[in-house]
């Protein structure tokens, strides 16, 4: 829904020789692709758990390409970066076909990381597509995992999460107890369902986290990698966080006040994941630092 | 017109041609769209079989479940239904059916492991089993032992997509990306039956009792049903 209208700015940016004007075909045609691939995106996969995590990385990849206005103005073209760009577009464009017919979405949302690319490469040359690479990688994030790999992530995740929060709060003298992924608390029998396995904050917060290391562009790679390392344990760490405080509020509270706090929490756990990611980001400079000054 | 606008009509008329394709390829028949209600096509008694009200809760047939069970299963099928049958003898069967008029590659029938996983119980595949519905017919279907603190429960399963019997995840999608290019969107049904077992030791004479079970019902329905219940014996 998006796409195209980033990719006014260049033209906006580079009225002199008129290059700009290139941009509005290409931006018709990308409305006309992805349009409707966004909407369905919206209403099969975001719209199910929150709608939050897939908005925030379009809304970043729009930031990004903004950021990168300059870079889109620079042209300098090559004849074997234009033939790869041609083939990239026209398998990008067979792969979108195929996968919007058939509804295989990884193949029609996929079909971006081939398309961007060869455009850039097509209209700019291979130099910008290069230094563009971290705009049109970002797409990954926005490729839906499929189904079947959902599931077979989901039943381990799941289990990890009642297990932990199954652990806390026995360990903190609850009467509590649980059946794989069902946990009793008291008189409450409660599911951890496909949501309450983070997975989707997962994705997000990787999503985020990624691109706070790219932009953050830290000197020290063992600081970029360590932070990288860092994003699935602080996300499922929040997590577990986020169920404990559900569980504690339906047997303190009951069974009206756990489901009223359900949706809230889960932003509070983007908050509380992306915090500790922050903290830790400021510890490991701080660390660096006095590292550095000790030697 | 610059050389560079011309390159952006080039990549505009490759875009339009691949939104174009994919609206010719995409599938518009559905096989699935007059079926009748579940609850009209299986009778309430057959043989020496006989419908009662259920003695436990059966197992839902979607893996979330939310706040309200039904919604959770109506959100998921067009059509379930879930009976407890008696035998003349005493044994007693659980059958529960889940209708979806369109399989598509993300929205299709949830498979049972997975929903008696999600519900608290522990699941064990005993493998593939061929169910034998007549002299002439017989399915493959999947075996599963499943055990919760308070009840062990021994199930046979399987899933028809549009004409074919695939219980495999990529069977499934491979029958619903086939059926796709020959321009339909098959329907799909789960066919499910189950019952308590006192130990995991007594898994096998409940998997005959389900399939004897399974056989009389067949026997007992109209050929267009027994289709709708178990496909054709297609290959590929």
């Amino acid at each position: 829904m998006t796409l195209g209208t980033t990719i006014v700015l260049p033209g906006r940016l580079a009225p002199a020789r008129g290059s700009g004007a290139m941009w509005w075909p290409v931006i018709a045609g990308l409305l006309v692709l992805y349009l409707p691939t966004y909407r369905d995106l919206d209403t099969v996969y975001w719209a199910r758990e929150n709608g939050a995590p897939g908005i925030v990385v379009v809304a970043i990849w729009l930031w990004l390409v903004w950021r990168a206005r300059a870079d889109l103005r620079t042209q300098r073209r090559t004849p074997i970066g234009s033939a790869i760009g041609w083939i990239a577009i026209v398998t990008g464009a067979a792969l979108y076909a195929l996968g919007r017919s058939q509804q295989l979405f990884q193949l029609e949302v996929g079909s971006q990381l081939l398309i961007v690319p060869g455009i850039t490469l097509v209209l700019l040359g291979p130099a910008a597509t290069r230094k563009l690479w971290f705009v049109w990688a970002f797409l990954v994030f926005t490729v839906p995992l499929p189904g079947s790999l959902i599931d077979s992530l989901l039943v381990p995740l799941k289990e990890f999460v009642a297990a932990a929060v199954t652990d806390v709060l026995f360990f903190a003298g609850l009467p509590i107890a649980r059946d794989g992924v069902v946990i009793y608390a008291g008189p409450y029998q409660l599911f951890i369902a496909d949501a309450c396995s983070g997975l989707n904050q997962l994705v997000a917060l990787a999503a985020i986290g990624v691109l706070y290391v790219h932009v953050a562009a830290h000197q020290a790679r063992v600081h970029s990698a360590l932070l990288l390392a860092a994003i699935v344990p602080v996300a499922t760490m929040a997590n577990v966080l986020r169920v404990t405080t559900l569980v504690l509020a339906t047997y303190f509270g009951g069974d009206a006040l756990g489901r009223q706090l359900h949706d809230y929490v889960s932003y509070a756990e983007i908050a509380v994941a992306f915090g500790s990611f922050f903290v830790l980001d400021h510890a490991l400079t701080a660390w660096r630092r006095h590292r550095r000054s000790a030697a | 017109m610059t050389a560079g606008f011309v390159r952006g009509l080039a990549v505009l008329a490759l875009l339009a041609a691949a939104a174009y394709s994919a609206a010719l390829l995409t599938p518009r028949q559905e096989p699935g769209r007059d079926t009748p209600r579940l609850v009209a096509l299986i009778p309430e008694r057959f043989g020496s079989w006989a419908a009662e009200p259920a003695e436990v809760l059966p197992v839902l047939l979607v893996p979330d479940v939310l706040a309200d069970a039904e919604a959770s299963q109506s959100a998921s099928y067009d059509d379930v239904l879930m009976r407890t049958y008696r035998r003349a003898d005493g044994a007693r069967v659980m059958v529960a059916l889940a209708y979806g008029r369109r399989q598509t590659q993300e929205i299709k029938i949830h498979r049972p492991e997975l929903c008696y996983y999600a519900q608290g119980f522990v699941v064990s595949g005993l493998g593939s089993r061929p169910v034998q519905l007549d002299s002439a017919r017989s399915v493959e279907s999947r075996a599963l032992l499943t055990e919760n603190r308070a009840r062990t429960e021994v199930v046979t399963y399987w899933i028809r997509v549009g004409e074919r019997v695939a219980n495999d995840a990529w069977d499934i999608r491979w029958t619903i990306f086939r059926d796709g290019l020959d321009g339909q969107v098959p329907d799909g049904l789960l066919v499910r039956a189950s019952s308590l077992s006192e130990n995991s030791a007594g898994a096998e004479r409940e998997l005959v009792l389900q399939h004897e079970f399974l056989a009389d019902l067949y026997g007992a329905l109209p050929s267009a049903t027994q289709r709708f219940l178990a496909g054709r014996e297609v290959t590929l």
